[in-house]
């Protein structure tokens, strides 16, 4: 068995639910008898003061020769799991294939950066699951290894290091060929720690790496393939019934009155909001002062929705269905409009008087229609005097939508609550910790009192489990907690009903995943920028940059940063891919507004880089054409001179250079086969450079793209092949959104509802994506391992944008094409 | 009302009792017969995760009644894999030949709307397509953007 210690935030029922999921087929791992305890790499040292009982392992050698590591990522399809594995395999010197994965629980206790790797589920989002872990993954398994050698040496006699390899799990004694398995050193091995504190993975040649930087198959892929995988919608417990959301469909609108159950059902359940933050843990909070204002209009503690209860699931969507309770409508409800969204925007976008009265880093300014404005980076004073007098001044407006994130798998919970004894919750989530935090709190805002209280900054959550599934998709949605919150409500209610507590599992439909989002954030964008000469040498005088979104970070009950020395100011999102742009543009303004609208919103693969850098990029192009200059090389000349000039920036002018320069080799820039057009794009996030050239044939109403061309710097991929599957499929995420991805509300009523009105490309539209990707040469602690799982979104519909114009001569400015 | 019928499910007939016959395919599958490889997507074929073979050919189980199924006979992903614990059906050769494409071109990300792609997939084999025939009966979405793959892994079908 996994050897656990018990301590208040893992107990032994933790494991329990591990092994469970590995009976149950769930496909996290490969179910064999572990062996004995072994050796085991411990997060003792690491616990947080409130928890100082806090051991558990979470990288294993056993006496029986197994390696297992518990993982607290999510794996939604990225394929982090066997990524991790890697790192595990290369330092640890064993067969990857070997290697055991079993998925961790949550703990309250753990925050640190590296949690994730260290067993426990956290959370999994910013294309973090590999880069943030791992050092700590290649230092684990150097100590791990080295204590094995140090058991041998006591072995042999021997205490020469040099006289050991370690290959495949075995430790060899080089001058007498003595073998001795990972195995049969563990036990003597696990008395070594002492010895390797503080030892850690040296920097490495990537020429002398095994596994790392190999394609290797995913360990999660065969269950996919026999419908064998679970994921949270597929979780079933004996007993079980089984619940269907209904929202009002308004935002911001609560039931007037509880509807009674419908005649057949077993009960209707009013679902309250309950969104907590998710305080610091050591305090002593009670669940009513964490109640807050949340999602536009939506006011924590009132109902917003109805869970209908039934034996199966097709019973509960037709008692949702015809469910008509009485809703109460907010009255902010009557601006939440497209056309209200975009008169707003375009009135914040292009009031002069903002920026004549904003010298230098001025924030927290109101505007009209209620706003606020953050100066990122520049000023107006020292900008608008270099784009005014410049030979040309280019000035456009972009806009984007609000976009959904149609996921496959809709939202499941899963809640097996017996009150007094244990709460376990199954779900497909990419925030273990919040969840348990929620279900805590929530549990104790529902009454009930076996749950205790917060003690000294001690949050006891040993009766609460989060057991995470695999995940149909998840593409930022799952980072929410609503339908775990709902599924919590629904369960404490059914426990109340004459039969008992039973388990819960909560389903929305597709038409309440659509309408019911927390959607990316739409935006109105304005650049203007002076140019002077003409052809690929002309120069950028200046430019001027605002984009106008709702802040996701305000509309959870952040505060946004005014202090440029204390980060970026405004919501960083707002202005990711827009700031710290390695062009020579002369003087840059870039600013943030913040749109009034109060839509929900929420983090959609790639978040604010989908925005600014479809902006940025294709105002590029419109620079080029007005300098009659070539797409490639105008960009490759504005990146020349910041080289060139010395700036702070060069470095990275060089890295985006090396990135444009190998997208356009492969994409053959330039020459384009008969009938096709060429669009280019680069752009960076979370620490990762993508460029991309696009290849299509279009109409004016319609739009082939038949190759795209994609060059990736994340420093180091640890599968090349995994990396691959997310730029081809975030090419496919980024064409959805480009061509056809746009919710539209009337009233505060999303519109679209299912896939027959928010379209999605086919594999019959699927182009050819062609991968090329940066390693280093050695590979090095002190440099940045970027992102790669939303690299691939950013770059796509700029240069579909450049590319269609060039074939159409019509400029796209507003997202998406057709829809 | 509550009604008993017998269906025939990868090959097996199982008896099941449900409060309307027209109770849609997929949630007799996922509720009351545990075969949860069938996937809800959308409800109104749009999507293909939900897709089954009936009597062999590609249908939609989001949509087939109880009522539609009686007499006929439905083939899941599990049963396809061979993998319905209800079932001693061996796993059915298109698949085999289907299942080895897709793992040796690395298809499913996350790999939900994988059992309607390769449902729909060895339908379209049975039908008598191949190779890039096959791309056509698969409308299926898949919003990981799994589709490169797919097209790599349909060419030597």
């Amino acid at each position: 068995m996994n050897n656990s210690s018990k301590t208040p935030d893992a107990p032994a029922v933790a494991d329990l639910s591990r092994r469970d999921f590995l009976k149950s087929g769930a496909g996290l791992t490969v179910a064999v008898a572990l062996g004995g305890v072994g050796l085991s790499i411990s997060k003792s040292a690491e616990a947080s003061p409130a928890y100082p009982g806090l051991v558990t392992s979470w990288l294993n050698v056993s006496t029986a020769n197994v390696v297992s590591l518990t993982i607290g990522t999510t794996e939604m399809g990225q394929g982090s799991r066997s990524g991790l594995a890697q790192i595990i395999a290369e330092d640890l010197c064993v067969d990857i294939n070997t290697v055991v994965l079993l998925q961790g629980g949550a703990t309250i206790a753990y925050t640190g950066s590296n949690a994730v790797s260290r067993g426990y589920a956290t959370s999994t989002g910013g294309s973090g699951a590999v880069r943030n872990n791992f050092w700590a993954l290649r230092d684990a398994a150097t100590q791990a290894r080295e204590m094995l050698v140090l058991a041998a040496m006591d072995v042999t006699g021997d205490a020469l290091r040099a006289n050991y390899a370690t290959v495949n799990a075995v430790v060899t004694y080089t001058p007498t060929g003595a073998k001795y398995t990972y195995g049969q050193l563990a036990d003597a091995a696990s008395t070594k720690a002492a010895l390797v504190t503080g030892l850690t993975a040296p920097d490495t040649p990537f020429s002398a790496l095994t596994v790392i930087g190999k394609s290797v198959p995913r360990a999660d892929i065969p269950p996919k393939l026999t419908g064998k995988a679970v994921y949270g919608v597929d979780v079933v417990l004996k007993n079980m019934v089984f619940a269907v959301v209904k929202h009002c469909p308004t935002f911001g609108g609560s039931l007037s009155a509880v509807p009674a159950a419908p005649k057949g059902a077993i009960a209707a359940v009013p679902l309250a909001v309950y969104d907590f933050t998710f305080p610091d843990p050591t305090k002593n909070y009670t669940a009513s002062t964490l109640l807050k204002l949340t999602r536009g209009l939506e006011v924590s503690g009132s109902q917003t929705a109805v869970a209908v209860v039934a034996a199966d699931t097709w019973n509960a969507i037709n008692y949702a269905n015809a469910l008509a309770p009485a809703w109460k409508l907010p009255a902010g409800a009557t601006r939440l409009n497209d056309a209200q969204f975009l008169a707003d925007g375009n009135s914040l976008v292009s009031q002069t008087t903002l920026p004549s009265t904003q010298p230098g880093i001025v924030t927290g300014t109101s505007v009209t229609p209620s706003a606020t404005l953050y100066t990122v980076a520049g000023s107006y004073a020292a900008t608008e005097p270099a784009v005014a007098s410049a030979g040309q001044v280019v000035d456009v407006v972009y806009t984007l939508p609000y976009v959904a994130h149609a996921a496959m798998e809709v939202l499941s919970c899963t809640v097996d609550y017996k009150p007094g004894v244990s709460c376990t919750i199954y779900a497909s989530t990419q925030v273990q910790q919040n969840a348990l935090k929620l279900v805590f709190l929530l549990l104790r805002q529902l009454g009930d009192t076996t749950i205790a209280p917060i003690t000294n900054g001690v949050w006891d959550t040993s009766r609460i489990q989060i057991s995470t599934t695999f995940l149909g998709g998840a593409l930022g949605r799952k980072l929410e907690v609503d339908f775990i919150s709902q599924a919590v409500q629904t369960a404490v209610a059914v426990a109340k009903l004459a039969a008992g507590p039973r388990p819960v599992k909560l389903m929305w439909t597709r038409e309440q995943d659509f309408t019911h989002d927390q959607y990316r954030p739409m935006a109105v964008v304005r650049a203007r920028a002076g140019v002077n000469g003409s052809g690929n040498t002309a120069t950028i005088a200046g430019l001027e940059y605002r984009v106008v979104s709702p802040s996701i970070a305000l509309q959870r009950g952040s505060v946004l940063n005014t202090n440029p020395a204390a980060g970026v100011v405004g919501d960083s999102q707002g202005s990711e891919g827009a700031r710290d742009l390695p062009y020579a543009m002369g003087s840059q303004l870039i600013e943030y507004v913040t749109h009034p609208s109060q839509i929900p919103l929420g983090y959609w693969r790639s978040v604010g880089a989908s925005i600014n850098v479809f902006a940025v990029e294709s105002f590029m192009d419109e620079l080029v054409v007005a300098v009659g200059a070539d797409p490639y090389q105008f960009r490759r000349n504005q990146l020349l001179s910041t080289i060139s000039s010395g700036a702070a920036d060069a470095a990275i002018a060089q890295r985006w250079l090396a990135v444009l320069d190998s997208a356009a080799t492969l994409g053959s820039w330039g020459k384009p086969a008969a009938g096709n057009f060429q669009g280019i794009a680069v752009g960076a996030a979370f620490n990762s450079i993508i460029a991309m050239v696009v290849e299509l044939s279009a109409t004016a109403t319609s739009i082939t793209v038949k190759k795209v061309s994609v060059a990736l710097d994340s420093y180091l991929v640890v599968n090349p092949d995994s990396a691959i599957a997310q730029m081809q499929g975030g090419v496919v995420h980024a064409l959805n959104a480009t061509l056809y991805g746009r919710q539209t509300f009337v009233n505060g009523v999303a519109q679209r509802a299912n896939f027959n009105t928010y379209s999605m490309i086919r594999s019959s539209s699927m182009p050819d994506v062609q991968v090329v990707l940066t390693q280093p040469t050695t590979l090095a602690r002190s440099s940045v391992i970027g992102g790669v799982g939303e690299l691939g979104v950013p770059a796509l519909a700029p240069a579909i944008a450049h590319a269609f114009f060039k074939a159409t001569g019509k400029r796209v400015r507003s997202l998406p094409f057709f829809g | 009302m509550a009604t008993t019928v017998t269906l025939n499910i990868n090959g097996v007939n199982r008896s099941v009792t449900v409060t309307d016959v027209n109770m849609k395919l997929l949630w007799v599958l996922r509720d009351l017969l545990g075969l949860t490889g069938t996937k809800y997507g959308c409800g109104i074929q749009q999507c293909s995760a939900c897709a089954v073979l009936l009597d062999g050919q590609n249908d939609y189980a989001c949509s087939l009644a109880v009522s539609d199924v009686v007499g006929r006979k439905v083939t899941t992903i599990e049963g396809l894999a061979g993998a319905d614990p209800s079932s001693t059906v061996a796993a059915d050769a298109n698949y085999v030949m289907a299942a080895a494409a897709w793992q040796q071109y690395q298809v499913p990300q996350c790999g939900y709307c994988q059992s309607g792609m390769l449902v729909r997939c060895v339908g379209a084999m049975k039908a008598g397509h191949h190779g890039s025939q096959i791309l056509p009966e698969m409308p299926n979405i898949c919003a990981c953007g799994t589709y490169a793959r797919i097209k790599q892994a349909v060419t030597n079908l």
